[in-house]
């Protein structure tokens, strides 16, 4: 048995639904009863409110139910929505200010949700949020990357959040003052919004007594304790789930306020309520992603050696502390510091400003693209800085295989890597030896090429321990995951591994997620963890399954439970001629009514985590006279050990890829300074099109990973880790000839040819 | 008001305001959940369905389509995309072979516009999905997969055709009925393709009051080519106008492909274009550099104005109550016309300046000289002065760079999110100059110039 699959491109057992319409996502599911929840939030960026006048709206046609933060104070709701804390350098904890369900005493930024207005139709919710009279006063508003400006929390004076650090600080400092040439360098990694194509949106009733919500989340469990905590609802009179969910990039892994405010609804009228975003809506309240300013100091001995390295980090966290984001750019942004190089002279520093703009946490890889994008563009300026050449450079400085397992500066122990063989096969497959070539015939034609190496490393993350069970009835088995499918083909993969470790016909299975009710415990999709987890809970379950049934059948056969095997498809029992499957030793074991052989369940903690990791090698042309940047080539080779379902893969390599681009060259928010947002909606937030995404050659060339048994390395984040930088590297490198150094992105039109402008006029002057 | 239409191949009678949207009728009313709202206003194509009617089978973005713009036509949603044995259409197949779909949410619209696509026999695949944004694939799956369909027959039960149907009270079949109607109605609102009235309803939810579509009215929708000049009908839709207008005015067809999306030009009308008086709208240069003639009506009364007076002041037209745009008498043999649209991405963006320019030469001398401008100005406009700097100079070098001062005379842009006040003024300049030196003989479009 080949406990890693046989990594078969199967095709998606889910697409024939998606591709017929069939898909139910949240608001195809909501009851046909349900009344309308639409939330009156504040237009100002910052400002004290004044009062709430909302007895004109209570009485307005169709309005059951107008809610403040007073009405929720007047119910004992615990208003506070919660926020993990890091712990600081000087060992206390980051600030907690109260991010309330509703606005309290003061907005902080435009959108948080002021009343909730529950009517029997949306238009009449909004006619009555229409006659909802708020007095604020304006203060004004702190919109800049920067420590100071107007105070947004008592707590958090001069609006710093937290200042936190790790890694080696006094030897890093010696190192780079050792150091025969030090490399510094200023780098923006600037803000997107997720926009996964289907908003955020719940609805909340209720079932025999007991709340349900359901959520277009990414795992039931978190927001099962949140509803309990917030509302004082035992756990057990809970039930939520996660059907279809249209992208979620971890933006919907947070918690919101909405669906604990739906479900107070519910439970107030005791009568279903429905709620979704809509796109602006989303655009203004939806976490937003990246946004920190990074200062990175590389110091290299005179052999190009990479001796230290130190980042700086000033991390906008918008006005409150979302689910998760104290973490993101620092725990997770540590755990890939140093990327792939032999470097233990490492210090890292993060400081967290609070602005009056919505607030910020994961967005797909969270803290490990914004770490791999600062020190993949850092080495691309030290190559130019030290006159070598950049995949040299890299080489020079990578772990070597012989090296592993490797306890990086942030104590991960990488397991295995052969970053150099990859790097081999990267060059092959772009070709790199025809660049110059190519690059001849672009200046031909005009344009500028460049390209883009990153080698990236990423560190899988979420929860370490998943449970699968598996149930047989009517001739065929359910399986329950603790994973949420946002897309990524769950249903295929899960059953396809099922299918080959038991022998249970792929279409007798079913997989079961997303319910709180059948699934006891989870961990949720995020960090690139579903794949690998999920399956070596199912190779443990299925071991559990062989050996239960073995035993069985040995009873049955009045042999020695030696005597029985399974080999993939059936139980071969030495000195009978019973020989059979899965599902009919379910049944035999039916008959001979064992049902709780008809069940089960096994759970696996991985001891540690998995490290993709590969080259994404960008080639751009640019033309000068109009500063457009069009990506022609794009090369990835990853490592991602054994690969389950290679299509799907490929897909997740694709989007993945698509999301980093779009970043550095279409996608961009703009706040003005009183925190208006700009760009809120698609006509004014460039998301990337069709005709802006080139065909990706993607290969891989795998070292399997030793901590979990499937030899799996997480695949769902890896595309946007290394796209960032790669692209950023190819543009850069287009434009060095033309005597451009230093530019932000994103790398629109105008920036690329302002850029070109202004290199043009520098050399003049000079 | 009853409308009548076919849906997924069965008559359905539906009793609506008027200003019911199809998207908000599917998913609440037919309990039709597979087409998805993604913003409500036409800009990300999850709910594009496929109406087909006389003129054939077009992508529509359900979200500002009202239903009675419906009647007697044939609409076919992700639900009626297989057969009727369940059989998978090529473009689902290709979609699944090629992994093009992750989440499934923008995938129902996709697979339309595909499908139509696919029916109509286009393959510029990235301008037929310009209109569809999608947050997982990063495309490429989704080309390839239309890519494979490409020579694959179309499946018989997409074939749909529109219906008869009896006329509706509200919706004139001739221009006549449409001119009376409104002489009673003059604070009424004329919805043809509500690509711009459709968000007035689904973003400001507003109640537009009396209402009349225009869609019916065969008189509107007509374009005539004579010896001298074109007729477009103020019903005719940008999907028409570029076809018509391909191989006499290439330059103005090449902007119209970057107007809107496929979604929003099968729609769209010309005449809707001109009457909400936008200052933005890329049409009205385009128009007026042309030297196009508008007809207006009102009643019996019929008069035509050079298409430049219409725009008297932001918000303001030169149309009475009760009155409205029949069409525009375009001329013929305007070669000199080019068409400049700056936006900031290519792709279903509004224009940060749009200039369109037509200078006559006879003689190495400026004769005329017609030059207009989009977001410039309040309203489209003609830059009198530039003009007056041409006419009757040599056409050369110091001649252009003379004219090029007399811009800031004719304008004073804004400066918003689309552009600075001053990279208006610089990029209208700059326009000037490239108008000259491609009249010289130079190559100047983006799209293929080499430096």
């Amino acid at each position: 048995m080949e406990k890693f699959g046989k990594s078969q491109p199967v095709k998606r057992f889910e697409d024939r639904r998606f591709l017929t319409g069939q898909g139910r996502y949240v608001d195809d599911l909501a009851p046909e009863s349900a009344l309308y929840a639409f939330f009156l939030r504040s237009t100002h960026g910052h400002g004290e409110i004044k009062g709430i006048y909302a007895d004109d709206a209570r009485d307005m046609p169709g309005v059951e139910l107008i809610v403040t933060v007073a009405d929720l104070e007047a119910d004992g709701v615990n208003l506070k929505m919660s926020g993990s804390l890091v712990t600081q350098s000087d060992g206390s904890k980051g600030a907690d200010p109260l991010r309330p369900l509703l606005a309290k005493d003061r907005v902080r930024y435009v959108g948080e949700p002021i009343a909730m207005i529950i009517a029997h139709s949306l238009s009449e919710a909004k006619d009555a949020a229409d006659a909802i009279d708020i007095d604020i006063d304006d203060l004004p508003a702190h919109t800049a990357l920067e420590i100071g400006g107007e105070l947004i929390h008592e707590e958090a004076p001069d609006n710093l959040v937290f200042d936190w650090d790790l890694g080696r600080k006094e030897e890093t400092e010696q190192a780079l003052s050792d150091a025969a040439r030090v490399v510094e360098l200023d780098v923006y990694d600037n803000r997107i919004i997720c926009n996964a194509m289907e908003p955020r949106g719940c609805y909340a009733e209720l079932q025999d007594g007991r709340l349900h919500v359901a959520v277009n989340g990414q795992g039931v469990w978190g927001t099962k304790s949140e509803l309990a905590r917030q509302l004082h609802i035992p756990k057990e009179d809970i039930r939520v789930t996660n059907p279809d969910v249209g992208g979620g990039f971890g933006m919907k892994a947070m918690h919101y306020g909405e669906t604990i405010l739906v479900a107070y609804a519910a439970g107030k009228l005791q009568r279903p309520v429905r709620w979704m975003s809509e796109r602006t809506e989303g655009m203004l309240t939806d976490n937003g992603g990246r946004d920190l300013m990074t200062a990175a100091t590389l110091g290299f001995d005179q052999n190009n050696k990479l001796i230290a390295y130190k980042v700086d980090n000033l991390i906008n966290m918008g006005a409150y502390n979302s689910t998760f984001a104290q973490n993101i750019q620092t725990d997770l942004f540590s755990k890939v510091l140093m990327g792939t190089y032999d470097v233990q002279n490492a210090h890292m520093r993060t400081r967290g400003v609070y602005t009056n703009t919505t607030p910020i946490d994961a967005y797909r890889g969270a803290g490990r693209p914004e770490a791999i994008f600062i020190l993949e563009r850092a080495m691309d300026e030290a190559a130019r800085q030290l006159g070598v050449d950049p995949w040299e450079l890299r080489r020079k400085n990578f772990i070597q295989p012989n090296q592993f397992p490797y306890t990086s500066v942030s104590k991960v122990t990488y397991d295995v890597g052969d970053f150099e063989r990859v790097l081999d096969k990267a060059a092959e497959e772009a070709d790199l030896a025809g660049f110059k070539a190519r690059k001849d015939a672009s200046a031909r034609a005009g344009k500028y090429r460049g390209i883009g190496l990153c080698y990236y490393i990423e560190s899988i993350l979420g929860a370490p321990t998943e449970t699968t069970t598996v149930e047989f009835e009517n001739d065929g088995a359910l399986i329950f995951v603790g994973t949420q499918s946002n897309g990524q083909g769950h249903e295929t993969v899960y059953a396809q591994y099922l299918a080959d470790q038991s022998g249970i016909p792929v279409d007798k299975i079913t997989v079961v997620q997303g319910d709180s009710d059948r699934i006891a415990t989870g961990g949720g999709t995020g960090g690139s963890r579903s794949g690998t987890v999920q399956n070596t809970a199912t190779l443990a379950a299925v071991e559990q399954m062989v050996a239960s049934f073995s035993a069985f059948l040995a009873e049955q056969e009045g042999v020695s439970v030696d005597d029985v095997s399974f080999d993939d498809e059936r139980f071969r029992i030495a000195g009978s001629n019973l020989s059979p499957t899965m599902l009919e030793a379910a049944e035999l074991a039916e008959d001979a009514g064992q049902t709780e052989l008809l069940r089960h369940s096994a759970t696996i903690t991985l001891d540690d985590r998995s490290f993709p990791n590969g080259a994404h090698v960008a080639e751009v042309e640019i033309d000068p006279e109009t500063g457009v940047t069009d990506v022609v080539r794009y090369t990835v080779v990853d490592d991602f050990g054994n690969l389950l379902n290679p299509m799907i893969v490929a897909g997740q390599v694709h989007g993945g890829v698509a999301q980093g681009l779009g970043q550095v060259l279409t996608e961009h928010v703009v706040y003005d300074e009183d925190g208006q947002l700009l760009t809120a909606s698609f006509m004014d937030y460039a998301m990337p099109r069709a005709d802006d995404l080139p065909m990706i050659d993607f290969t891989t060339e795998g070292t399997p990973s030793l901590y979990n048994p499937l030899g799996m390395k997480g695949c769902g984040e890896a595309g946007t880790v290394g796209a960032i930088a790669a692209v950023t590297n190819a543009v850069l490198d287009g434009l060095w000839d033309a005597g451009v150094r230093q530019l932000d992105l994103p790398y629109t039109p105008h920036r690329v040819w302002t850029a070109l402008q202004d290199a043009q006029a520098d050399s003049v002057a000079s | 008001m009853t409308v009548t239409f076919l849906l997924n191949g069965e008559t359905v009678e539906v009793d609506a305001p008027p200003t019911r949207t199809l998207l908000e009728w599917l998913r609440e009313d037919e309990d039709l959940c597979g087409t998805k709202e993604g913003c409500n206003e036409g800009d990300c194509g999850a709910c594009t369905v496929m109406v087909t009617d006389d003129q054939g089978a077009r992508a529509l973005n359900a979200c500002i389509l009202f239903l009675p713009q419906l009647h007697g036509k044939a609409v076919r949603t992700v639900e009626g995309l297989s057969g009727p044995k369940g059989e998978l259409h090529p473009v689902q197949k290709a979609m699944i072979s090629h992994h093009g779909s992750q989440c499934g949410f923008c995938t129902p619209g996709f697979v339309m516009s595909m499908a139509v696509a696919h029916r109509n026999g286009a393959t510029d695949h990235d301008d037929q999905l310009a209109g569809n944004l999608c947050r997982c694939t990063g495309y490429a799956p989704i080309i390839r997969a239309a890519q494979a369909t490409q020579e694959q027959d179309v499946p018989e039960w997409v074939e749909d055709q529109p219906i008869d149907v009896a006329p509706q009270a509200f919706a004139p079949h001739t221009e006549d009925e449409l001119a009376a109607w409104y002489e009673a109605h003059p604070e009424g609102t004329l919805i043809a393709g509500a690509t711009d009235v459709g968000l007035l309803v689904t973003k400001q939810f507003r109640d537009l009051g009396e209402v009349a579509f225009l869609n019916k009215c065969a008189e509107l929708k007509q374009i005539t080519r004579s010896e001298t000049e074109f007729t477009f009908g103020a019903g005719v839709t940008m999907t028409d106008v570029l076809e018509a207008v391909r191989e006499d005015y290439p330059s103005y067809a090449e902007m119209i492909r970057r107007y809107g999306s496929v979604q929003v030009r099968n729609a769209a009308t010309i005449g809707g274009n001109i009457a909400n008086g936008s200052p933005i709208g890329d049409n009205p240069p385009a128009l007026i550099a042309l030297g196009a003639t508008l007809k207006l009506r009102k009643g019996k009364a019929r008069r035509e104005m050079p298409i430049e007076d219409f725009f008297i002041d932001y918000g303001k037209q030169n149309r009475t109550l009760g009155e409205f745009v029949t069409g525009a008498r375009v001329p013929l043999g305007q070669d000199a016309l080019r068409c400049y649209k700056l936006s900031k991405r290519f792709d279903q963006d509004i224009s940060a300046v749009c200039g369109c320019f037509n200078v006559r030469v006879e003689a190495g001398s400026v004769a005329e000289a017609r030059i207009a401008f989009g977001g410039m100005a309040g309203i489209p406009k003609r830059a009198s002065a530039v003009e007056a700097a041409l006419v009757s100079k040599p056409w050369d070098r110091d001649t252009v760079e003379a004219a090029v001062s007399c811009f800031k005379d004719d304008f004073t842009p804004l400066t918003d999110m689309r552009a600075s006040a001053a990279y208006r003024l610089e990029a209208a300049e700059n326009m000037l100059r490239r108008y000259f030196a491609e009249s010289s003989g130079a190559s100047v479009n983006v799209l293929e110039v080499s430096p």
